[in-house]
């Protein structure tokens, strides 16, 4: 454990390893074998012959225990919150989360019903938003592959290393099992959002003096 | 629950609960089945539901009667123009709507070709239950692919068409493009087709696994208010597009698909003989097309007369039944949908005790679920 210990103050040995690493985990990912609704048509049809998710290194693997990518493909209602999150708790470290379609981003269709959660990122942190109702297999291939970009700039040893907990929101409502010592704050802590780096909103009429470059 | 005896079996001394889903690969989605298992053997099975429960019946009361049919195709995402077809002929009985004739022929082509890709995601999901984990997927989504280019060049979208309107239809299909899903069909689509019954009822570990497997008899089925596919694989005739037609069913030349076996391999026989007889109807549709408007004018403040209108279509699992209702406003006091899948899963009880825990998975794929309408 010499080396990890080390990682606070990183060094050849540590940097090479953790290069290493990213390498290798940007061009395996597995994604969760977990179907929720619609989208899932559209994650099978990206996996069949004429998309090819293998090409890419991304093989659907039916235990969580053996994946590392959850792809959220539908709306996640209250009777379905824990077990996505138990779900998500039960793959190994470390974890990216992509909310595919618009369901899994805010609702979508559904944003008004009594059951649905407004996005998967009320209970996952999610990583990369696919926007669609499905998304087109395309709009899949390129979101995997901005999170291979995102895999292969993160890194996973020492301080930097992403924390993994999920906020229990709303517990009286949707009971969250909480499993490990990565998943929840401790008793009494508030848990806060964390802040994302959105693209700049464009005014609508005022195109013109956006700035060009940051699209 | 139905109370089934604890020992069902012979000399079993204590049974063991096992739980199948939500996430499983085999679910079909997010079903979750309870299974007490003497052994291998079931004793007694339970599915648990809801875990795609998005209240679209209710959701529908707070929209107007054209935004309904988005609703409409988000219930079984594998048969959608199913699903928006049985709305609108509910809608437009209870206004009084016309539809144009080439309208109810172009619904009825894309319904036949719905059947057919709602079948091969049956083909994909059945086999790589069973353990075919990738050969018989990736040949399904050939022939699917084909079909869905078709759909986003007619809708404009692959999976969600929103397509159908009340009285008629969104968009019409130009001759160049009726001749090429005609080519397709008549000629290509066929071959592909003897390949997955080749490789499906011609497999000898497929044999194995569903010959003799979950064999029921028509008068079972029908207490237990199965419908579809699954009936017909028993020896019954019942389909609603003969027994009631509707559409253009009643101009068209086609043969009810049965099987008198009744187990696991004749479901699979009954839905490979539905999907060539979907190609055969789609060709005649295409030929017999006639000309004209596709879309009668109906206003956008829709106001249908006080009153309740219930239709019954046959999707590609079953009965699929609607039920509309209005108060006399510009939005629905009542929607509902009598899912074919909700009463061929809650047979399940019924039909797994005593069966081995690998049939289980067997005899599920026989009725072909989609949570998306069980739950709605």
């Amino acid at each position: 454990m010499g080396v990890v210990d080390d990682a606070e103050q990183p060094g050849f040995i540590t940097t090479t390893l953790d290069k290493l690493l990213r390498w290798g985990r940007s061009r395996s990912m597995w994604p969760v074998n977990a179907g929720i609704a619609c989208c899932s048509l559209e994650m099978m049809t990206t996996g069949a012959a004429r998309y090819d998710f293998d090409r890419f290194g991304i093989m659907f693997r039916s235990s969580p225990r053996q994946a590392d990518v959850m792809i959220v493909p539908g709306p996640i209602t209250k009777k379905m919150a824990p077990i996505v999150q138990r779900v998500y708790n039960q793959m190994a470290e470390p974890r990216w989360v992509i909310a595919m379609g618009s369901c899994a981003i805010s609702g979508g269709t559904f944003v008004d019903s009594y059951n649905v959660l407004p996005g998967a990122e009320t209970i996952l942190p999610v990583d990369i938003y696919i926007p669609g109702c499905p998304p087109r297999p395309e709009a899949l291939l390129y979101g995997c592959l901005q999170l291979k970009k995102l895999i292969s700039e993160t890194s996973t040893i020492g301080s930097s290393r992403k924390p993994m907990y999920v906020p229990p929101v709303l517990p009286e409502e949707w009971p969250l099992e909480l499993l490990g010592e990565y998943d929840a704050l401790e008793a009494g802590a508030v848990w806060v959002q964390p802040e994302r780096d959105s693209p700049p909103v464009t005014p609508l009429g005022d195109a013109e003096s956006a700035p060009e470059d940051e699209l | 629950m139905v109370n089934f005896p604890r020992k069902g079996v012979e000399g079993s001394t204590e049974t063991m609960l096992l739980n199948v889903g939500p996430q499983h690969p085999s679910t079909h989605g997010v079903l979750h089945m309870m299974c007490e298992i003497s052994g291998e053997t079931i004793v007694s099975a339970k599915p648990v539901i809801g875990y795609l429960h998005r209240g679209i019946e209710k959701l529908a009361e707070s929209r107007t009667w054209q935004q309904d049919i988005v609703l409409t195709d988000r219930l079984d995402y594998v048969a959608q123009f199913s699903n928006e077809w049985a709305y609108c002929r509910a809608v437009e009985r209870l206004a009084g709507i016309e539809v144009p004739e080439r309208a109810e022929w172009l619904r009825t082509l894309l319904v036949e070709m719905n059947r057919i890709t709602s079948h091969l995601i049956w083909y994909a999901g059945v086999t790589m239950d069973i353990g075919a984990l990738g050969t018989p997927f990736i040949y399904a989504w050939v022939a699917r692919e084909r079909i869905f280019d078709f759909y986003e060049a007619v809708t404009g979208a692959r999976v969600m068409p929103n397509w159908m309107r009340l009285g008629g239809v969104h968009t019409d299909i130009d001759s160049a493009m009726l001749k090429e899903m005609r080519d397709f069909l008549e000629r290509d689509f066929p071959v592909e087709v003897d390949e997955y019954e080749a490789l499906l009822v011609g497999n000898e570990i497929v044999q194995s696994r569903m010959k003799g497997i979950g064999v029921f008899s028509a008068e079972q089925l029908v207490e237990w208010g199965v419908t579809g596919p699954a009936l017909r694989a028993s020896g019954s005739e019942r389909d609603l597009r003969k027994d009631v037609p509707y559409g253009v069913y009643d101009r068209l030349d086609f043969r009810v698909c049965t099987d008198d076996v009744g187990d696991s391999l004749a479901r699979c026989r009954v839905r490979l003989a539905e999907i060539r007889e979907s190609a055969r109807m789609c060709v005649q549709i295409i030929d017999g097309m006639p000309g004209g408007d596709v879309r009668a004018k109906v206003s956008r403040a829709l106001k249908p007369p006080v009153g309740d209108v219930c239709v019954r279509t046959e999707s590609p699992r079953g009965e699929l039944g609607v039920l509309v209702a209005s108060d006399g406003t510009t939005k629905p006091l009542r929607f509902r949908v009598r899912s074919p899948i909700f009463y061929n899963l809650s047979a399940m009880p019924h039909m797994l005790p005593n069966h081995l825990l690998a049939d289980m998975l067997v005899i599920f794929g026989g009725i072909d679920t989609s949570m998306g309408e069980i739950d709605r």
